[in-house]
């Protein structure tokens, strides 16, 4: 068993809701809050899962990355109700971001007057490499633990989580920034477009007539911290980290393993790590994007590992897929299905496939139990697996 | 808490770079100050037994692929026992695979946004390396890609040291890549200018079969805290400069320095031309055996 860690903790910001507060009364209600249009030009038409709310002003150069005042919006909610607004000078904080937007050179007019003209403009490489995702957290807060911004696609998130308890674990930092963050754009649309996996309709994961996803983007992020530095602020908290598991399926670029050979893995590991059976499993956040690979793949595991007795959800269906973001906000929302004691009904979700091994909740369900789980999948075969428990 | 181990053994090195691939000849050409252009030659690329599941790929995930598998075919003696699903990986960049980002740019730019080819966004996709290469190999334990421009293979490294420390891997392949695209190249070049410096400019890939230190290998390694952070170490002018440098600077310590010498690496402050951090983690090695030269 690894020890458990205190998540001291979260914010979230998503078409869910601007904060945690706001995502937990859509999470009531059931409320969708669908895009019908882009907030850029693009000859795509489809319904998306955008931020309306105002995001932080940040300084100079930092201002102009909508992904930075994403996850600045999310780093200030966990901050603010970890009680850590300030930092003592002995304490080490690490920062520990998954992206995928703002970890490539995007910039479509910046491309074509270089194409164009053979130079262009440096100010988009610049704010590029200036606003590197951990880097500039790091440097707004003025943490001084390890950084790194993970790139693994759609687990990044989830991935970044489990950096950051390998880092307490190992005693590399007292307290760790982790989660993931993304904004809506252009390129990435072009290509999950290309791909054939965007839906024109509102996305139904898990549905035996889903059509693809739909992008959203957002930011989440837990507040890990060590039993003794929470101890030592006289920190009482109610969550805990308890497990992570990740693992590759080796198996295709794009598609995951058809029997989710690696997310079976990434879970057991997860399991292990918090010494408890699949029973013991309250509820599963699913990845559960609507694609038809991904929830194939991803429903087998769930019913293999776990039956059709534990309840599971896809909350894509309230945040769009956020990509980057998606570990950490699922990390979240698997926090608060365990604080108020329910998840909601899957949204989108009516009808399963006749052989389908599993189906998510139909309705608002009522959580007994002291665990959840939330699981990711991404691009390149990885899978990732995070556990967490409530303590009180 | 579990305690994080101090170094790591080096059982393996794969590498592809502008002054080759075969490490004895990389060492040799280090030996003579060999200049290079700062590419990595097609030809290197391009491996008969990978050949095929490669043919999509691009130049990034080509030079990260056959950089790990040397790595890896170079500590199989030590690796075959070892279980598939407890081998790690991670792959470090700055820039990540850009040139076919841009390709995929074009593809919007020619012919719209519903248009463009799936293949050049699924390969622009930073963790598409890890992808070929877990595929290839059959890795199934935890991947990592991290894309920083500030210490991220000291990261890397570091994370190495995490996963063997608390038993999640019993190897961990570990190193980073980069490419000069035109874009890259472009930029770089006005940015250090723009900031009166000069470097040459390069691409390639490093890569480290890492076990626990009680292995053997070639070296023991480790990344720990530094208050001091000079540069002691820079194959900059061979190797080229990209934000992966310090890789190359470590590959070329460990290929030419004595045994039993320990040595450090520090990031060179001209490894980041636009950046201006210093790196509060140094990179220490001890030769341990000689390279299997």
């Amino acid at each position: 068993m690894t020890t458990p860690l205190p998540i001291t903790g979260i914010g979230a910001i998503s078409a869910a809701g601007a904060d945690v507060a706001a995502t937990a009364r859509s999470f009531a209600t059931g409320m969708r809050n669908i895009a019908t249009s882009l907030p850029f030009v693009s000859s795509i038409n489809c319904p998306t899962f955008q931020v309306n709310a105002p995001l932080p002003e940040l300084d100079g150069r930092y201002s102009t990355s909508r992904t930075l005042r994403l996850v600045m919006a999310a780093v200030g909610e966990a901050l603010g109700n970890a009680k850590l607004m300030r930092f003592d000078s002995g304490t080490r904080v690490g920062v520990c971001l998954g992206t995928t937007v703002a970890c490539q050179l995007n910039s479509v007019p910046f491309y074509d007057a270089f194409r164009k003209h053979g130079h262009a403009p440096l100010d988009p490489v610049l704010n590029f490499i200036n606003t590197n995702l951990a880097q500039s957290v790091a440097a707004i807060i003025g943490a001084s633990g390890p950084r790194m911004t993970i790139v693994n696609a759609c687990s990044s998130g989830s991935d970044a989580i489990g950096v950051a308890a390998s880092w307490i674990h190992a005693g590399l930092c007292d307290v760790a920034i982790a989660g993931g963050a993304d904004e809506l754009h252009r390129v990435p649309l072009a290509g999950f477009w290309s791909l054939g996996v965007i839906s024109t309709a509102p996305c139904a994961p898990f549905d035996r007539d889903r059509a693809g996803l739909n992008l959203g983007e957002g930011a989440g992020i837990v507040i890990l911290e060590s039993t003794e530095h929470a101890a030592a602020r006289r920190c009482k908290h109610a969550f805990e980290l308890v497990g992570f598991g990740a693992a590759c399926d080796a198996h295709h670029l794009t598609a995951p393993h058809p029997e989710g050979r690696g997310l079976e893995s990434a879970v057991r590991v997860a399991l292990s790590q918090g010494s408890i059976d699949p029973d013991k499993v309250a509820f599963i956040n699913a990845h559960g994007t609507a694609t038809q690979d991904n929830d194939r793949a991803e429903g087998t595991v769930i019913g293999r590992l776990f039956g059709r007795a534990t309840p599971f959800l896809s909350t894509k269906g309230f945040t769009g897929h956020t990509l980057g973001a998606a570990g950490g906000l699922e990390a979240v929302f698997a926090i608060i299905g365990l604080r108020d004691g329910f998840i909601p009904a899957s949204p989108g979700f009516a009808m399963a496939n006749d052989d389908a091994p599993a189906a998510p909740v139909r309705q608002r369900t009522s959580i007994v139990g002291e665990y959840a789980l939330s699981t990711s999948l991404a691009f390149g075969g990885n899978n990732a697996a995070v556990l967490v428990r409530r303590v009180a | 808490m579990a305690s994080l181990s101090s170094s790591m053994s080096v059982l393996g090195i794969g590498a592809v770079t502008p002054i080759g691939r075969d490490t004895n000849a990389i060492a040799g050409a280090l030996r003579t100050a060999m200049p290079s252009n700062g590419r990595v030659h097609d030809e290197l690329l391009n491996d008969p037994p990978t050949a095929k599941r490669m043919r999509r790929a691009d130049r990034y995930s080509r030079m990260a692929t056959v950089a790990v598998i040397d790595a890896w075919n170079a500590a199989t003696p030590s690796c075959e026992n070892v279980p598939l699903e407890r081998v790690g990986l991670i792959v470090t960049t700055g820039f990540g695979p850009h040139g076919r980002g841009f390709k995929f740019l074009d593809g919007i730019l020619d012919f719209g946004d519903s248009s463009a080819l799936p293949t050049d966004f699924s390969h622009s996709v930073h963790g598409a390396a890890a992808a070929h290469i877990t595929e290839i190999l059959g890795l199934r334990g935890p991947a990592l890609n991290n894309a920083d421009f500030e210490q991220g293979v000291e990261h890397a490294l570091l994370m190495a040291q995490c996963w063997l420390a608390d038993g999640q891997c019993d190897r961990v392949l570990v190193g980073a890549v980069e490419e000069l695209g035109t874009v890259y190249e472009y930029a770089a070049n006005e940015l250090l200018n723009n900031s009166h410096k000069s470097a040459p400019l390069g691409e390639g890939a490093v890569f480290f079969t890492l076990g626990p230190p009680t292995e053997g290998g070639l070296a023991k390694i480790g990344v720990e805290p530094s208050s001091d952070a000079r540069s002691l170490t820079s194959f900059v002018s061979t190797f080229g400069l990209h934000a992966s440098s310090v890789a190359f600077d470590l590959l070329g310590g460990l290929l030419t320095a004595p045994v039993g010498v320990a040595h450090r690496v520090d990031t060179a402050a001209t490894a980041r031309p636009s950046c201006g951090a210093r790196s509060p983690w140094a990179i220490t090695f001890t030769r341990t055996g000689a390279m299997p030269l």
